[in-house]
């Protein structure tokens, strides 16, 4: 059936719309999207991979950081950075940029810990990661506060963790609250409430 | 110790993850091949795997119920009783294979994700309470219709036996892909 001329233009308008809504994107965002509306990606299959690699090679410090956190074995840790691997692929043709790189990272991160982490208590302990995975390249390093960072980001419980994570890395309480679904005054709260947290824990390190 | 000294270690870790020299080309590459699946993945297949299994199970079912050596009126009972089991089984499987299928890891907010992962978690549990006594009412019947032949008798009992330790194994694999949201660590619950 051949489409009617309202059917044309309804399409046309639809087609200028996404342009534009595209062209938008592109301008305010620092980094390109990667998803266009019109052509489905505006991305090569070959430039796609290129762009999943940049986004790896940048954030590797940050997917390395929350595997390590929800990880409770070395196994458990090497899985989570595969599946989180995998699922940042997966999301790469949803991805239009409108979010900033480091926090669909972090939701992909942090879905995939929440999804997949398995809790096994006979590696349950408050002792990190640090000796059995092989995390510190440089040996000068402080291995020590390593140590100790570990100790108490781990005496806190998995939402709490998460949180603390975020503002550890200085990101602002909004987009806190929309990687994990919360209103923002509630992640204040609890941030607050951590930090308090936290500075007794210190206390016993002391 | 302060805030600045927290601050100041996290940023000494971020250092320490960001020299890490772990090849990621393998990680990326198995990515890109996709041939590996994530666990949840696995266990949205395996689910789908037992509901489709289950309805084939009715079929095959009531196709061998013809060669147990039992009365009629139990054969018939048991083929039925079986029927129902393979079915809510199956319906149940599928119902926790498409909530599992609903979550968008690369776009759904962490407390979404968790809360479907704990509510599947909770209803495999629910539903597992649910096909133990139906399982154990078909075993009944089968015992009782074949109480005068102990060889059908011994079967049932292997049967009971091998069954057990398949489903206890079964149940230990999907536990595993599942996050632990377990009485004292509940702690995803934001809402």
């Amino acid at each position: 059936m051949t489409p009617s001329y309202a059917e044309y233009r309804l399409h046309g308008i639809t087609y200028v719309l996404k342009w534009l809504r595209y062209a938008l994107i592109s301008l305010v965002s620092s980094e390109p999207p990667l998803y266009n509306p019109v052509h489905g990606s505006r991305f090569t299959i070959g430039s796609i991979e290129a762009r999943f690699i940049e986004i790896i090679n940048d954030n590797k410090a940050l997917i390395n950081k929350i595997c390590y956190f929800y990880a409770n074995s070395t196994d458990d840790f090497k899985d989570l950075q595969q599946d989180a691997i995998i699922n940042i692929w997966k999301g790469m043709s949803s991805y239009n940029g409108e979010s900033k790189t480091t926090t669909w990272i972090y939701r992909i991160c942090l879905n995939t810990c929440v999804s997949t982490w398995r809790k096994n208590k006979k590696f349950k302990s408050h002792s990190p990661l640090t000796h059995s995975i092989d995390i510190i390249d440089d040996p000068t390093e402080k291995d020590e506060q390593m140590e100790q960072l570990h100790y108490l980001i781990n005496c806190l419980n998995s939402s709490e963790k998460m949180l603390i994570m975020m503002w550890l890395d200085e990101m602002s309480y909004d987009e806190i609250a929309d990687v994990c679904g919360l209103n923002r005054n509630t992640v204040a709260t609890k941030i607050r409430r951590i930090k308090e947290k936290l500075y007794k824990l210190s206390q016993t390190l002391i | 110790m302060s805030y600045k000294k927290i601050k100041e270690m996290w940023e000494n870790s971020n250092k320490n993850f960001l020299h890490n020299n772990q090849n990621f080309d393998s990680m990326i590459k198995t990515a890109i091949d996709g041939k590996k699946q994530t666990a949840l993945a696995q266990l949205i297949k395996r689910y789908q795997m037992f509901s489709r299994l289950s309805i084939v199970c009715i079929f095959t079912g009531a196709g061998m119920f013809k060669y147990l050596d039992l009365p009629m009126n139990i054969r018939i009972l048991t083929l039925l009783a079986f029927a129902i089991y393979l079915s809510t089984a199956g319906i149940m499987d599928y119902w926790l294979y498409s909530k599992l299928s609903e979550i968008d890891i690369a776009n759904m907010k962490v407390s979404t994700v968790s809360s479907i992962i704990g509510k599947c978690r909770k209803r495999h549990h629910q539903f597992m309470m649910i096909l133990i006594p139906m399982c154990m009412i078909i075993v009944g019947i089968i015992i009782f219709g074949s109480v005068n032949n102990k060889w059908a008798l011994g079967s049932v009992i292997c049967g009971v036996i091998g069954g057990i330790a398949i489903g206890a194994c079964q149940y230990m694999r999907f536990m595993k892909n599942y996050q632990t949201l377990s009485e004292e660590d509940n702690d995803y619950n934001f809402m």
